[in-house]
């Protein structure tokens, strides 16, 4: 029997028994009849279906972007859902009234993707940068406007949140008519829904498991309808990002937003957010999760090159039994995996740099945004004075799988920094690796890269450092 | 034609969209989101093969499967009485047979339709087309232009015939030259919109149709052939489309398959294309082979040039575009060869990509322009100064107005040209080596016919209709914008209704035409309905007594007399005193014959960029664009569909490129995810600057075609500032990092 699943789409309540499966573009557009959200690729590339999902964290709404192309329905149960019909008002609202006098929109199509995402960027509680804003829609394809009458919209949208200050977004933008005054009344009847669900959306024979969504539901949209499902993006063990002594733990469903947003993290990597930017778009970086991520294998995901830099441990759990595991002992092959199908990822667990340790991370795509790596490497070093006491780094895009460049992390243990050390890890490195053409680069152009990117790490950790 | 202060003046007053409001909310309707009781989803399967035949076709699990209406394939579709003749249907803009769906068992190409699948759910389709088990006998295909060239024939018809001016091939003998080729991938349109059509038949004899197409009569027509209907029959409507940049430009198999599919199963039948389905069964901008020799003497005066294209196209149909044209009016230059060639491929049938041939073309000469000013020592453009055509040398005639040496300086001035060195690398920032470059790009100024019908209210509402639709760029918001001015009502006073047989014909939109010939007719009807109240205030009382339009001022709630403010009559009462409940009238409006004058816009491109010799990476800082297109009808839309254009040039440039894997004849990146078209990092700040000088022969308003230019010399521009970045010569589209790093 199919669970009922409850959220409140715009100003409407929804209590549905249509397969959890389904993803939220279709219950929206085909169910709903609100086609104001557009179908444009169906794998979360283009952000014409981008909607807005809040939740109640803190006892504040915490709104999100994403892209309703990958969402099933079970992971907004207990949420709010906003379309562009949602944000429509008595008149245009002010992001709308900025995109109409801007020009911002051609054959329209793209345009409610747009406004959503600049509401998103409205109820973020982001500083209310022209930059931020502009950040907002990194996940929206335009193919006729040019995008620049977009971030002249985008920069007045900035500006009418700039009167904010520590008000919370979603009372600020009601309060100022930016968004439908109904707003105001979600935070109190999500609380209410909240107490009405009982976690009926587990099912107990679960064939497939589902995060965020980013990649299974590009692999296998039709299967995943009728699958039965259990849905791993809330599950409370699941989630979360702490410290425990000199360990930092995370939880497997926790998002790349989620790192942005830790302070932990924040604390530790000061360039985070620089990396961070270079991970597809803001809508999927709010649903990827760090889980899928590692296990989807593929030999070039940004966030395991991160890890196994890190030399991050897991954390696998079947019924009542545990098995750790070292990152760099997971992938056996091109997407295969030192784990039983039956093993569920619960965390990540790596040890913070210290006040000795250095980290860098490096990618190189063809686009900006939206883009997966040509190559990218991320590099960890232990110094003891000049000398690097011991290192590790990995490197993706070279191997069938993400690869850890052992035999380079073991020659650099104990060298001094020079350009011959870097050229002969740079020469191990070749030998470590064996990259092919494809649609990213030639096997040649990777291998110049990854070399170029290593002597990246050193430049911005010593050359950059030192000014 | 009556004096306008507007465009007379030149001083042209932005107007918001007329459609912006609808589109910022969500509430324009794209084809797919007709509302039809009963409808029907259909899904394409598509042939796994290349080249061949099918063999075997199992449809029986998927006709068994839940809620499957139909499965139509070669084997028992209806027969098309379009399709019997072996005459092209639908009058395409190729020469050779169209492609006749479901018509027989032959496979030209990887992903053609070999059965529709339609079933009461989009779910249902999608999972019953997985169902269908085809087997094939498989033919040795070709998809590669590279490996074909020997089989490159001259296009049929006199327009592609080899073309000479002065002698063959000069540039060889002059004392300075290059000789180069250049290569262009393949691009697919990638509108954000996916392909989509519904169809609803009333009757057996009646069809109404909802569909992606940038001309709903030329799909009327289309339609019309192959069902062999007459035209009153059928119901085109296509008013908000979203985007297309030509793959709307003819009438591809999956639109008569959903109207087939319709008739079949007698009820409403929707069919969207999956985004797969983009890359392989609606067109592509096709992949070029270009040879440039260029000569030149030692003071830069161009002595020769000869331009040579090779592209594909369908192994059933010729796909032809003005790809070298280009070439023989755009510089003075008394000795021009140009030669283009066809290769027959595995491959569905190429359609215009926004500044079509062109585009390519102005790819391989501003590229090769560039190198000669290199090998002459000399700023790339002072020699195209010191080159310009004061006259067209290949009609030899006059052009109807040419500014571009007003482009070149403004650009240049904006752009920051002067710090520019003459010598590559010189110019660097920290790791980065900053290069500039140019691009000069040109397209025809044509005009075609619309018919505009033109209604008055008696509280002074204006409704205009014409089928002409709207992929982007602005269309009713242009014709807004001149009924506002020539009638001076303001513009809320007036309606624009289009985008369907309904109305009165109108073109296709496509070309950079739209604004010259519906605007024109805009305006012509605007001026009759002007005379024509003229004439009934003549009837209606003796103070308007034999007075002319001119003589008449007009105001959104009635008329007065120039000369006498006092003497006025409200329209209501104007059309009351004549008997009439509203004013309508029809006009009719084209081009005169005119051979006097070459008519062409231009635009000149200038970007700024930078390289990062490590990693290969391009970053643009800045792009320059500027158009000589006419009068500016309608600033805000203009200066958007500019940037627009520019953009789609910087994809051309640095990332658009369908890959085929040979082996199988497929594309490997047919996703938008590994297809790349630019995101907003991508792009660095665009300024747009008009000439904005009315052209005194095009049209009435004077305005000239901006759609294409905005994109045609983009690339060369990019490809350009590269060089002078790095000193790397890239002739290869698109330029990625590979390409660049050291």
């Amino acid at each position: 029997m199919l669970p009922l699943i409850k959220f409140i789409l715009n100003n409407k309540d929804i209590a549905t028994k249509l397969p959890p499966g389904m993803v939220l573009l279709d219950f929206v557009r085909y169910h709903q009849h609100l086609t104001g959200t557009k179908v444009g690729c169906n794998e979360g590339d283009c952000g014409a279906c981008t909607l807005l999902v809040g939740e109640l964290k803190n006892n504040e709404m915490q709104y999100r972007s994403l892209t309703s192309c990958l969402t099933p329905l079970g992971n907004v149960h207990g949420k709010h859902v906003v379309t562009i019909e949602g944000l429509n008002m008595e008149g245009l609202n002010p992001i709308q009234q900025a995109m109409y006098d801007e020009s911002a929109t051609q054959c329209g199509f793209c345009t409610p993707g747009f406004v959503v995402s600049l509401a998103g960027f409205c109820l973020s509680g982001k500083n209310a940068s022209t930059q931020n804003a502009i950040a907002a829609i990194d996940g929206n394809i335009c193919r006729c406007t040019g995008y620049k009458s977009i971030e002249r919209a985008a920069a007045k949208v900035a500006a009418l949140m700039q009167a904010r200050s520590s008000t919370e977004p979603i009372v600020f933008v009601t309060e100022n008519n930016i968004l439908p005054a109904w707003f105001a009344t979600i935070k109190q009847r999500l609380y209410f829904l909240s107490t009405e669900l009982n976690g009926q959306l587990q099912p107990t024979t679960a064939k497939e498991w589902v995060g965020g969504g980013t990649d299974v539901y590009v692999q296998k949209h039709d299967v995943m309808k009728d699958a039965s499902i259990r849905f791993l993006f809330d599950e409370g063990g699941l989630k979360g990002i702490t410290q425990q002594g000199n360990r930092c733990i995370i939880g497997a469903s926790a998002t790349v937003t989620d790192l942005c947003e830790s302070p932990i993290l924040q604390l530790h990597f000061p360039r985070l957010a620089d990396h961070m930017k270079l991970v597809s778009s803001t809508p999927i970086r709010n649903i990827a999760t760090v889980g899928g991520n590692l296990i989807n294998a593929s030999p070039i995901g940004d966030l395991t090159i991160f890890l196994l830099a890190l030399d991050a441990t897991l954390v696998f759990r079947h019924g009542e039994q545990q098995r750790e595991i070292p990152l760099r002992q997971l992938y056996k092959g091109y997407k295969t995996l030192d784990k039983d199908p039956k093993e569920q990822l619960v965390t990540i667990s790596f040890d913070l740099p210290g006040a000795f340790t250095l980290f860098n991370f490096e990618k190189v795509s063809k686009r900006t945004n939206l883009d997966i790596a040509s190559v990218n490497t991320a590099i960890c070093l232990t110094m003891a004075d000049d000398r690097i006491q011991w290192a590790r780094i990995a490197a993706g895009g070279v191997a069938p799988i993400p690869k850890l460049l052992e035999q380079t992390s073991a020659f650099l243990g104990g060298q001094v920094i020079t350009e011959t050390t870097i050229q002969e890890a740079i020469a191990i490195a070749q030998t470590e690796i064996s990259p092919i053409s494809d649609a990213r680069g030639t096997a040649d152009y990777k291998r110049l890269l990854l070399g170029q990117l290593m002597k990246a790490h050193f430049l911005e950790l010593f050359a950059k450092a030192a000014h | 034609m009556g004096k306008n202060f507007f465009f007379d003046r030149n001083e042209p007053v932005p107007i918001d969209r007329v459609d912006g409001r609808a589109k910022v909310t969500g509430t324009a309707t794209y084809a797919a989101e007709y509302k039809t009781q009963q409808i029907a989803y259909g899904f394409l399967v598509g042939s796994t093969i290349a080249k061949g035949r099918i063999k075997s076709l199992d449809t029986k699990m998927a006709e068994r499967a839940p809620g499957v209406l139909s499965v139509i394939t070669y084997l028992n579709a209806p027969k098309l009485p379009g399709y019997q003749t072996g005459k092209d249907p639908s009058k395409p803009p190729t020469a050779g047979q169209p492609l006749r769906i479901f018509y027989d068992n032959e496979i030209f190409y990887y992903d053609q339709p070999v059965a529709l699948v339609i079933a009461d759910t989009f779910e249902r389709a999608v999972h019953a087309a997985t169902l269908v088990k085809a087997q094939y006998e498989k033919a040795v295909h070709q998809t590669e232009l590279d490996a074909n060239l020997s089989r490159a024939k001259v296009p049929t018809g006199p327009r592609f015939e080899d073309y000479k001016r002065g002698e063959a091939d000069a540039y060889k003998n002059a004392p300075v030259k290059i000789e180069q080729e250049y290569h262009h991938p393949i691009e697919v349109h990638n509108p954000m919109e996916l392909a989509s059509i519904i169809a609803r038949w009333e009757g057996k004899e009646q069809v109404t149709v909802y569909t992606k197409t940038q001309g709903v009569e030329a799909t009327q027509r289309s339609i019309a052939a192959a069902f062999k209907m007459p035209l009153e029959n059928i119901t085109v409507n296509a008013e908000h489309i979203g985007g297309a940049f030509g793959m709307g430009l003819r009438t591809w198999p999956y639109e008569i398959a959903c109207v087939m599919g319709a008739q079949k199963i007698g009820r409403p039948l929707k069919l969207v294309l999956h985004r797969e389905q983009m890359f392989t069964n609606v067109g592509h901008r096709p992949e070029t082979i270009q040879k440039i020799g260029m000569g030149a003497t030692t003071d830069g005066k161009l002595v020769g040039l000869t331009h040579e294209a090779i592209a594909d196209t369908s192994s059933y149909e010729e796909f032809t575009e003005a790809t070298v044209n280009i070439s023989r009016f755009l510089y003075a230059c008394p000795n021009v060869t140009t030669r283009y060639r066809l290769v027959p491929l595995n491959i569905c049938t190429p359609i215009w990509m926004r500044g079509p041939g062109e585009a390519t073309g102005a790819f391989a000469l501003e590229s090769a322009m560039d190198e000669l000013a290199f090998a002459l020592n000399l700023d790339p453009l002072e020699f195209r100064i010191r080159n310009h055509s004061d006259t067209d040398p290949e009609r030899n005639l006059p052009w109807s107005s040419k500014h571009v040496k007003e482009c070149y300086e403004m650009g240049a001035e904006k752009i920051g040209w002067k710090e520019r060195k003459l010598q590559p690398r010189a110019l660097k920032d920290g790791d980065w080596l900053i290069g500039y470059g140019m691009g000069t790009g040109s397209f025809g100024a044509f005009r075609g016919a619309a018919t505009v019908k033109i209604k008055l209210e008696p509280d002074g509402k204006l409704l205009l209709q014409c089928s002409v639709n709207d992929m982007g760029p602005g269309t009713a918001t242009m014709m807004t914008s001149i009924a506002s001015n020539e009638m001076g009502w303001p513009v809320n006073q007036i309606k624009v209704e289009m985008g369907s047989t309904n109305f009165p014909p109108g073109p296709t939109q496509g070309g950079s035409t739209v604004t010259s010939t519906v605007g024109a007719a805009v305006q012509e009807t605007c001026t009759a309905l002007k005379e024509k109240i003229a004439e009934l205030a003549g009837k209606a009382g003796s103070a308007f007594q034999a007075v002319k339009a001119e003589d008449l001022k007009f105001s959104a709630t009635g008329i007065s007399l120039q000369k006498d403010a006092s003497v006025k009559i409200a329209y209501n009462e104007l059309l009351t005193k004549n008997g009439l409940a509203a004013l309508e009238l029809t006009r009719e409006s084209k081009a005169k014959q005119q051979q006097s004058y070459s008519m062409y816009s231009f635009s000149v491109h200038f970007v700024k960029l930078r390289v990062h010799p490590p990693t290969g990476r391009i970053r643009i800082d800045h792009v320059v664009s500027c158009a000589d297109a006419g009068t500016i009808v309608s600033p805000k839309t203009a200066a958007s569909q500019m940037i627009g254009g520019v953009v789609g040039g910087i994809g051309m440039a640095l990332m658009e490129d369908m890959v085929i894997d040979h082996r199988f004849g497929r594309p490997v990146n047919n996703n938008l995810a590994d297809y790349h078209v630019p995101v907003n990092a991508d792009i660095p700040p665009v300024d747009v600057l008009f000439v904005n000088k009315k052209d005194p022969h095009t049209n009435p308003m004077g305005s000239k075609g901006l759609g294409e230019i905005a994109l045609v010399g983009v690339a060369p521009a990019v490809a350009n500032a590269v060089f002078n970045a790095t000193g790397k010569r890239i002739r290869s589209l698109p330029i990625t990092p590979d390409k660049l790093m050291e």
